[in-house]
């Protein structure tokens, strides 16, 4: 034996670069490590075997195992915004300056005050914190709880890395690039199919980079480098390590997270959707179960010879072996030709493989067959074990420090399991194997059950040439090498019987679940696996039961009386491995999170100094500030403006879908609450739109251009919810129609003049459309030229002036609105914003839809009932306004509302109760909806909703706002120019 | 009357200036002044036998596209979309007007679209980062259009038979989120030609 002074790192051998040391960090103390090292081999490397302590009981732990099944060394790398918690040590690349800390210990990892929970962990059996917890109530306690058994620390800050996305398509991906997965990327590869292949390690190869296979009669690695080299060069073929496949979906969708091997991105996470999937995934090793099974220094044998082959590492100088199986027999022969002492191997098994007791007994390892491990000493790190015989003889204790431990190999079916493949128990391998295959999905070698490689090889040819064949392609004959020596393999795993009087062993160190838990969660009833896992959370979270998944089966049936087969499985959940949040989001966050709908003249209102703000997805102007004036004064000011000379607003938002065809009208009719078909051409009307549920979903004025065809004015941003909607009726329920339905929005620019001088602006902006109040009156409409530029002119009012909405092609909408500007200049012009607007209607009581109402109102509820129920012919939602909770008088109705105090403001938002002495608390009967300061009536007004509000006119009623509490009157909801004389004019 | 002739395109209409980004394996640059048409009619075979004698032919199948300029893209069953960088719109109308009628809808989208050429070794890439569709693998099969999502924007691509060996799309969509989808686009480039140089 020759280690590296004060390591445990060996002279020679691994996959390591010795030329290049990085020096790291772990809780503060430097080391150093390798170029290939992970952060786990260097830990070890320099004997630092405790790194973490347990999720609930806060035990000493250390590293258990050489890959993403790491359910120990789950620690925090990096600093600042970059820090990223519960990282699995085994999966960390090792990098120059690389930070990593302990997460679950306080005040530190040596000295951990959580570890009370474990000297006195009768009180907190599985299950505690929903029976001990209860007095005043769990919330009380669920802080402290989850702050103690937490995994790891969120970020407070924003990440500053940043992270890609792709889609992509392929014939084939292959999930895992171990032996199996090269074989059939060669074939499928060669055959000319598209092909993913995906391995999460730094490099391809898998088993072969660590496990003592010649292939050829050279080592192994000259083949898997051979391959890779042909795949690299084959353009149809897409390689990518360093990628981790957290989930599978229907129809194959596959998502994947590639690591960055130091690009300017730190995560990529791919969407694949393949033609067929291929599973060549491995197996994963199980741990054991026996009393205090979970100490630093117990580790899977197979983990052990990783380490000892890819990093030159061994965990430790004094070594037993544990096992059920033959694989950990090699961990053994490969240890003792490092030059490390085995002291023993301890197997539950009474008849042993000549051969191998031939191997131990010419290297002198002792062989306690018929044996299994009764207890182990030491809290830091492992000192001792203690030995009995299957029947509870004790046959004495050995000193160690390193106790590795083989019970038999799972295969990983994760992936198979998300994709909703079933499960069959395989008593030889004591282990779950694929049954039946989802659809286009293949598993293939290990992850399949297969033992040994000429097997998985000959399995994995047969299925990539069938898979060939089912996408018409013929696979090429494919020579694989021959196998001149490979480890010892195992297809036998003999199940052994739990040692069932000692309580705490631990069945999954992940969830830091024991065989005490399980018992319990079985006297209390939870005997279908399924209660079982949830009882005692085991196989839960980021874990996902890949080391404790078998042993709670295990358990659960030497508890229950039942074989482990017979116990049934659980479901595993993606992701497979916890992806980054960034990933997921990436790139849609900050400017990107949703489009920004901007109006065609943006420039123009940011020359004007307009205050944008989002409306449903439109960047729209509120007001216009002039220098040294606010928000609100400009609000005031724009609102004054309109009424009293002109004022021009960009409305080109507003939905405008075009409906054409024989059967437009009669279409139209089954929306609206309101006769569509007595419309005359150039005619305008307002309307209703309703869902089934007969509550108010839009609103509008629509317009008769022609006999069969109209315009439509949706609510802005509404305009795709509605044509949707329409087409689904179109297609779906009445196919029959001759209707076309076209979404017009964003071809026409909108702007509205406004105001007493509307009439005269828009006849200086030149038109040839008759624009006089007795050729276009109100709710009328023309199509001509205004400005030269084809345009509709129709007039609405929102505003209750006289008001122009002029409709122009939306190219020259930044070039119209200067002119209009230009040629209103004189007239005292005013852009008005949309908050401005929206003092102008509520001082005329008009409906906004989604402030004065919500997923509850019903024409009833803001005036419109009697029109509603009196149109003679069938529309969408009528039955529902005939429901008695429809007809409730006392349903909640729009009303006016004006301040007892003229002085006191009403603030959107305030409950209000019935009645002048009411006192808080209580029911509320309704609230304010909108509100504003009327610059025109010198007084707040509002609009609310009230409990039978249109028969309270005239009452008086308690405003509740927050701490504030005062008076107002119900009126009507018109409070300006109540004859509207002034949209008329 | 006083016209008003001014005309400013998308990206200059969301206050962008310069329309052009050109990277190694990548160009990205807005189609000024395109001219699109769309037609949406409830019987595709009267409209396509109407336009026989026209120079504009119909492609039957959703997802075909043929022509050079005048291209056009049949989006959906009885819609098609005519774009053209040579055309006016009124020129494209006027050819278009033999199949108006009760039952078939011609009118001018082109303000409210707008256009982005996107081409080069990388294109499929960038676009496959923001969308599901196959892109790369779609290559090689001609001529041909679909309508999909970019990022969140509805978007219809149309992939046009390259004169080189070139891969090159018009992205055609709403003109309203011009300026959103030509940042995204900027954005998405960088790892696109990173992948592109990786897996061809």
């Amino acid at each position: 034996m020759s280690f590296v002074a004060n390591s445990y790192r060996l002279q020679n051998g691994g996959q390591i670069d010795r030329q290049k040391p990085l020096n790291f960090s772990f809780n503060g103390d430097v080391y150093s490590g390798f170029e290939g090292d992970t952060l786990a081999s260097a830990l070890l490397a320099n004997r630092v075997t405790m790194l973490s302590r347990s999720f609930k009981y806060h035990r000493p732990r250390g590293i258990f195992s050489a890959g993403e099944e790491e359910p120990n060394a789950l620690l925090e790398i990096g600093q600042g915004a970059r820090r990223e918690p519960s990282c699995r040590a085994p999966m960390v690349p090792l990098r120059e300056g690389l930070v990593a800390r302990s997460q679950n210990g306080w005040p530190s990892l040596g000295f951990d005050v959580g570890r009370s929970i474990d000297y006195s962990h009768a009180l907190w059996p599985a299950g505690f914190y929903n029976k001990t917890f209860k007095w005043p109530s769990w919330h009380s306690w669920e802080e402290i709880v989850r702050r103690m058994a937490g995994l790891g620390r969120p970020l407070t800050e924003a990440d500053p890395d940043h992270y890609e996305q792709v889609n992509a398509h392929c014939d084939l991906l292959i999930v895992g690039g171990g032996p199996t997965g090269l074989a059939a990327a060669l074939v499928a590869g060669r055959a000319g199919l598209r092909v993913m292949l995906v391995d999460q390690n730094e490099s391809f190869g898998g088993v072969l980079n660590w496990e003592p296979y010649q292939l050829d009669g050279a080592d192994a690695g000259q083949w898997v480098q051979s391959v890779a080299d042909e795949l690299a060069s084959l353009a149809h073929v897409t390689l990518l390590p360093r990628t981790t496949v957290a989930g599978s979906y229907d129809h194959n969708v596959t998502t994947l997270l590639q690591r960055s091997s130091g690009s300017g991105w730190r995560e990529c996470y791919w969407t694949v959707r393949p033609r067929q999937v291929l599973l060549a995934a491995g197996a994963i090793e199980q741990g054991m179960i026996f009393p205090e099974n979970d100490r630093p220094g117990i580790m899977l044998a197979g983990a052990v010879r990783d380490y000892l082959h890819r990093y030159a590492v061994v965990p430790g100088e004094k070594v037993v072996i544990a096992a059920n199986n033959d694989t950990a027999y090699q961990t053994a022969l490969d240890l003792h030709q490092a030059g490390i002492t085995v002291s023993a191997v301890v197997d539950g098994r009474v008849q042993i493989d000549a051969e191998r007791k031939q191997q131990l007994q010419a290297l002198g390892i002792e062989l306690l067959a018929g044996a299994r491990i009764a207890g182990t000493r030491g809290d830091k790190a492992l000192r001792e074990i203690q030995i009995e015989q299957m029947d509870g003889i004790q046959l004495g204790r050995k000193s160690c420090d390193l106790l590795a431990v083989s019970g038999g190999w799972s295969p990983r079916v994760h992936l198979f399991s998300h994709a909703r493949g079933s499960l069959k128990f395989d008593v030889n391998s004591q282990s779950f194997h694929p049954d039946r295959l989802p659809k286009d999905f293949s598993v293939v070698g290990s992850a399949n059950g297969t033992v040994g490689l000429a097997e998985c090889w000959s399995e994995t040819v047969r299925a990539t040439e069938a898979i060939c064949a089912s996408l018409g392609r013929k696979a090429a004959d494919l020579k694989l090498p021959v196998i001149d020596q490979a480890p010892v393999e195992s297809a036998q795993v003999s199940h052994l019987a739990v040692n069932s009087r000692k309580k705490r062993q631990w069945i999954d160190l992940a969830h830091d679940v024991t065989f005490g838990d399980a018992e319990l969660a079985v006297r209390e009833g939870y005997v279908s696996v399924e209660h079982f896992k949830r009882y005692t959370t085991t196989g839960m979270s980021v874990d996902q039961g890949k080391t404790g998944n078998l042993n709670a089966f295990i358990a659960l049936g030497a508890l229950t009386g039942r074989e482990t087969g017979s116990v049934g499985t659980t479901t595993f959940r993606p992701p497979y491995m916890p992806v980054t949040l960034s990933a997921i989001a990436a790139p849609y966050n900050g400017k990107f999170f949703a489009p920004r709908r901007l109006l065609p003249a943006h420039t123009v209102h940011q020359q004007l100094n307009g205050a944008f703000d989002d409306f449903a997805g439109w960047q729209r102007p509120e007001c216009y500030p002039r220098v040294g004036e606010t928000e609100q004064q400009a609000i005031q000011r724009e609102a004054l403006a309109v009424r009293h000379g002109v004022g021009v607003f960009d409305n080109s938002p507003i939905g405008k879908i075009e409906v054409r065809g024989p059967h437009a009208a009669e279409f139209l009719n089954r929306f609206y609450i309101n006769n569509v078909l007595t419309l005359k051409t150039g005619k305008v009307r307002y309307g209703l739109m309703l869902n089934e549920n007969g509550i108010i979903i839009d609103d509008g004025v629509f317009v008769r251009l022609a006999e069969n065809h109209f315009l439509v004015h949706t609510t802005s941003g509404g305009a795709a919810r509605i044509t949707e909607m329409m087409e689904e009726w179109l297609q779906c329920e009445w196919p029959g129609m001759q209707v076309l339905l076209d979404d017009t929005t964003t071809q026409w620019a909108n702007f509205t003049v406004a105001g007493p001088a509307a009439r005269e602006l828009l006849t200086r902006l030149g038109t040839d459309i008759d624009i006089s109040a007795d050729t276009l009156p109100h709710m009328s409409a023309a199509c001509g030229q205004v400005m030269g530029l084809d345009a509709r002119v129709v007039r609405v009012s929102f505003s209750g002036e006289l008001s122009f909405e002029i409709n122009i092609p939306a190219r020259h909408a930044a070039a119209f609105l200067q002119a209009v500007l230009l040629q209103g200049e004189d007239l005292g012009i005013t852009p008005y914003g949309i908050e401005s607007l929206m003092v102008l209607r509520l001082e005329k009581g008009y409906l906004h839809l989604g402030s004065d109402t919500d997923g509850t109102s019903t024409p009833d509820d803001v005036g419109w009932g009697v029109v509603a129920r009196e149109k003679a012919t069938d529309y969408i939602g009528k039955r529902s306004l005939f429901r008695p909770a429809n007809l409730d008088e006392n349903r909640q109705q729009l009303v006016g509302l004006a301040p007892a105090d003229a002085s006191q403001p009403l603030e959107p938002g305030a409950h209000l109760l019935l009645g002048e002495n009411r006192q808080v608390p209580a029911r509320t009967d309704g609230w304010v909806t909108s509100a504003c300061y009327s610059p025109n009536l010198k007084r707040p007004i509002a609009l609310g909703v009230l409990a039978g509000g249109s028969r309270r006119m005239g009452e008086i009623v308690t405003v509740i706002d927050e701490q504030k509490r005062y008076h107002a009157r119900v009126v009507e909801m018109v409070q300006f120019d109540k004859g509207n004389e002034r949209l008329k004019s | 009357m006083n016209n008003v002739t001014t005309t400013l395109s998308a990206l200059q209409q969301a206050g962008t200036e310069d329309g052009h980004v050109q990277r190694a394996s990548l160009k990205l640059r807005e189609v000024r002044d395109a001219s699109v048409i769309r037609i949406h009619s409830l019987d595709s075979g009267q409209v396509t036998s109407d336009l026989q004698s026209s120079e504009i032919e119909l492609p039957t199948s959703v997802g075909q596209s043929q022509g050079r300029d005048p291209v056009v893209m049949c989006l959906r069953p009885g819609e098609w979309m005519v774009f053209s960088e040579a055309l006016q719109a009124s020129q494209l109308l006027e050819q278009l007007q033999v199949c108006q009628s009760k039952s078939t809808a011609i009118f001018d989208a082109s303000d409210a679209l707008a256009t982005f050429r996107l081409s080069g070794k990388a294109a499929p890439w960038l676009l496959a980062k923001l969308s599901s569709l196959d892109f790369v693998g779609n290559i090689n099969s001609g001529q041909h259009c679909a309508r999909t999502r970019l990022g969140q924007v509805a978007v219809v691509v149309n992939y046009r038979q390259p004169g080189g060996d070139e891969p090159a799309y018009d992205l055609i969509f709403d003109r309203s989120v011009v300026r959103y989808l030509w940042d995204l686009l900027q954005h998405a480039a960088d790892h696109a030609e990173e992948l592109s140089a990786t897996n061809t």
